[in-house]
């Protein structure tokens, strides 16, 4: 353990194992949840979150559900988005009301380059060691 | 309304055909009428009325009647006895001065010697005929004019009495032939109004109303006039009106009738006709028509000068003509509007059916795009993860490559469909259109040399700025361009134009090329995703789809044209307008 703690609430199990094998060698440890509920014990049981990534579309729910319930428990977490729904399908609104910008949001299929960027750019300004 | 065209002024051909170098003209642009260009107004119901049609005046009290003879007595005496049966009598001593008080005023009844000096009675008699068909003629014979009496009687007299005859007994063939003439001008007023109510299009029924005008009022120059609400009457459609001053005179009467309060329950007014002479005072009348609020209409003739002024009679047909024209404009109008409903609302329907197909359509196309997301961000994904490995051998690693080539082709298509799909873009900007044809236009350089394609510009001055996001714009520009060249391969001279226009808020722009038209079958499904007309291998069919939704989502519409000629068109509204951002640029400077 690093330090770095990573909430990855997505319900495809290749994506999880996709997003496992990028982090890994990145040194990181991710706790993953398949669905809605999953990610709220998780949160529940988290002491410190840096990174939620989480997917939109939940077999029982929003994943912009869960970017709420995180931000509240943890104000200063990062987020990023990552859907397979076409651009523009989450209304500008919503995404404002989540303190969301544009670039939180990248959609699938996501390239690994990017994928390994996004991660790196908002753990940043995390102030704990990679 | 392919078939429809407003105009301001067309010139008809005459079907009345006794004055075919007096060309008609028909104006109607703001008053809710439909005029079809394409009719020619040779053959408009009531075309085959013929003698009936004139002297629209009956049940009028005082009946007027013609005494013709070259004998002083026998016309003092029909005066003085026809006279106190309350007839109003005119005499002529010849032949000549009856044709010349035919010309002035309308007889109800003519009585005409048959042996008379400089005209014979059977000459004024077909001359009376000619003149005014439905007048009758009494002819009254001497000894050994028979034979003369059964020819009047051929041509067209109604009876012939022998002098000398008892008073009684001409008094008798008079009632009995002005019965005769009355039913006939209840005929023809009936005719009339047949003729009025037998159409409904401005274009067959504006001729109609001028023929019977000037038929029944034996009028020279004749006009239909409209005002709307700012009350100043235009033309819309007339007779004989060449001379400007004529046609002040009619435009002037009605700037008159339109406020007289006399007029207002369709009686007529006299006016000046306007010929300059002063001396054809009461020949020229117009009657004001109320067709509905804020639309007016006046009907108005002249008669030639010398002609005399209009009787009684005249005025009483006159009137009833008026009556009879409102009626007929207002179903016109009616009609008219009747006919814009039903295309307005059959245009929505098919615009809803066709936007609602495009929406399920669209739908199901997200939701692929959706499903098909999540594995292939496994496929591709791993594929890069293991391309990355240097552990694998060189074999494996093409196999790997060929599975990432073409899962990013898959990614390609996918993208493509969501585009289509997509409900809102964020990325927005004031966009000027014709430097992006231009560009565009700029890409296709080496096609359109090559194919030797003539390509018209029109890009006026002036045109409106859109928002919009400029690389979707070009993207769909590019599309149509490339369809319009592809469908133009191997075709003589190949033209391709591009038009931009502005209108209603919205920009346009036109593309149109002579590569062949669309079959009528699958025009309704050419922005359908996969919908291709081309052999399997020569492009997808999501070019135009795209399209489709990148225009939707800027708020506009696309649509695809056959025609004119030999070729299709396809056209893009964009409404027009400049981000705030842009905005506060210009207020500033």
């Amino acid at each position: 353990m690093n330090g770095i703690s990573i909430l990855i609430v997505e319900d495809e199990e290749i994506i999880r194992s996709l997003y496992k094998r990028i982090l890994t060698p990145m040194g990181h440890t991710p706790v993953f949840a398949a669905t809605l509920r999953e990610g709220r014990q998780k949160l529940l049981e988290a002491a410190a979150l840096d990174l939620l990534i989480s997917d939109i579309c939940l077999p029982d729910g929003q994943g912009t559900d869960m970017i709420t319930l995180a931000r509240k428990k943890f104000p200063a977490v990062k987020v990023l988005v990552i859907t397979g729904l076409p651009p523009g399908e989450l209304d500008d609104r919503t995404i404002k009301d989540l303190g969301l910008e544009e670039s939180d949001m990248i959609f699938k299929p996501v390239k690994v380059d990017v994928f390994e960027a996004e991660v790196r750019k908002r753990l940043a300004g995390t102030g704990r060691k990679e | 309304m392919p078939d429809v065209a407003k105009c301001d002024t067309l010139a008809v051909s005459d079907p009345g055909g006794d004055d075919t170098n007096n060309p008609r003209h028909y104006r109607a642009d703001n008053y809710g009428f439909r005029i079809n260009v394409s009719t020619t107004f040779r053959e408009y119901p009531g075309d085959d009325m013929n003698e009936t049609k004139q002297g629209l005046a009956a049940n009028r009290t005082q009946k007027s009647i013609l005494v013709i003879d070259d004998e002083e007595g026998m016309r003092d005496l029909l005066s003085h006895e026809l006279g106190l049966q309350g007839y109003l009598i005119t005499t002529a001593g010849d032949g000549e001065k009856a044709v010349e008080e035919m010309r002035r005023t309308k007889f109800d009844l003519v009585i005409s010697d048959i042996r008379m000096p400089r005209r014979g009675g059977l000459e004024t008699l077909a001359e009376v005929k000619r003149i005014s068909p439905e007048t009758e003629v009494i002819i009254m014979t001497g000894y050994g004019s028979i034979a003369a009496a059964v020819k009047a009687m051929k041509d067209g007299a109604y009876d012939f009495i022998q002098k000398p005859f008892n008073i009684d007994e001409m008094s008798a063939l008079v009632e009995k032939a002005l019965e005769k003439s009355v039913l006939r001008e209840t005929l023809s007023m009936y005719e009339a109004s047949k003729a009025v109510f037998s159409s409904v299009h401005l274009d067959q029924l504006l001729p109609i109303i001028l023929r019977l005008l000037r038929e029944t009022l034996r009028a020279e120059d004749t006009a239909v006039m409209l005002a709307d609400n700012s009350g100043r009457p235009e033309i819309i459609a007339s007779t004989g009106l060449e001379h400007e001053g004529r046609k002040q005179a009619h435009l002037e009467a009605a700037g008159k009738a339109a406020t007289a309060p006399d007029i207002a329950n369709g009686n007529a007014m006299v006016f000046e006709s306007g010929d300059g002479s002063g001396n054809n005072a009461g020949a020229a009348v117009i009657c004001k028509l109320e067709i509905e609020p804020g639309v007016t209409g006046f009907i108005s003739a002249n008669r030639a000068a010398g002609a005399g002024p209009f009787n009684p009679a005249d005025l009483r047909g006159f009137t009833i003509l008026a009556a009879q024209a409102t009626q007929a404009l207002r179903n016109a109008r009616l009609y008219h509007k009747l006919e814009e409903k039903v295309i307005e609302l059959e245009t929505a329907r098919n615009e809803l059916i066709q936007s609602e197909k495009m929406a399920a359509v669209g739908r199901l196309t997200a939701g692929i795009a959706h499903e098909l997301n999540n594995p292939l961000t496994g496929i591709l994904g791993i594929s890069e993860l293991l391309l990355r490995d240097e552990k694998i051998q060189a074999g494996l690693r093409e196999d790997i490559r060929d599975i990432h080539m073409q899962s990013r082709r898959c990614q390609h298509v996918i993208q493509d469909l969501m585009h289509f799909a997509r409900k809102t873009d964020p990325i927005r900007e004031t966009l000027d259109l014709r430097p992006l044809l231009e560009e565009t236009l700029q890409l296709f350089k080496n096609d359109i040399f090559r194919a030797h394609i003539t390509v018209r510009k029109l890009f006026p001055d002036g045109i409106p700025k859109v928002i919009g996001n400029s690389n979707q714009l070009k993207q769909v520009f590019v599309n149509i361009l490339l369809n319009g060249i592809q469908s133009m391969e191997g075709k003589d001279s190949p033209e391709l134009a591009v038009s931009l226009y502005s209108a209603k808020g919205l920009v346009g722009v036109k593309f149109s090329n002579n590569g062949g038209a669309i079959e009528e079958k699958d025009l309704p499904h050419i922005f359908e995703p996969f919908f291709t007309t081309r052999p399997t291998g020569k492009g997808m069919g999501l070019g135009l789809s795209v399209s489709y939704g990148i225009i939707k989502s800027h708020g506009g519409a696309i649509r695809a044209e056959n025609g004119p000629g030999a070729g299709c068109s396809f056209t893009i509204e964009l409404p027009e307008g400049t981000t705030p951002h842009e905005r506060d640029l210009h207020t500033d400077s």
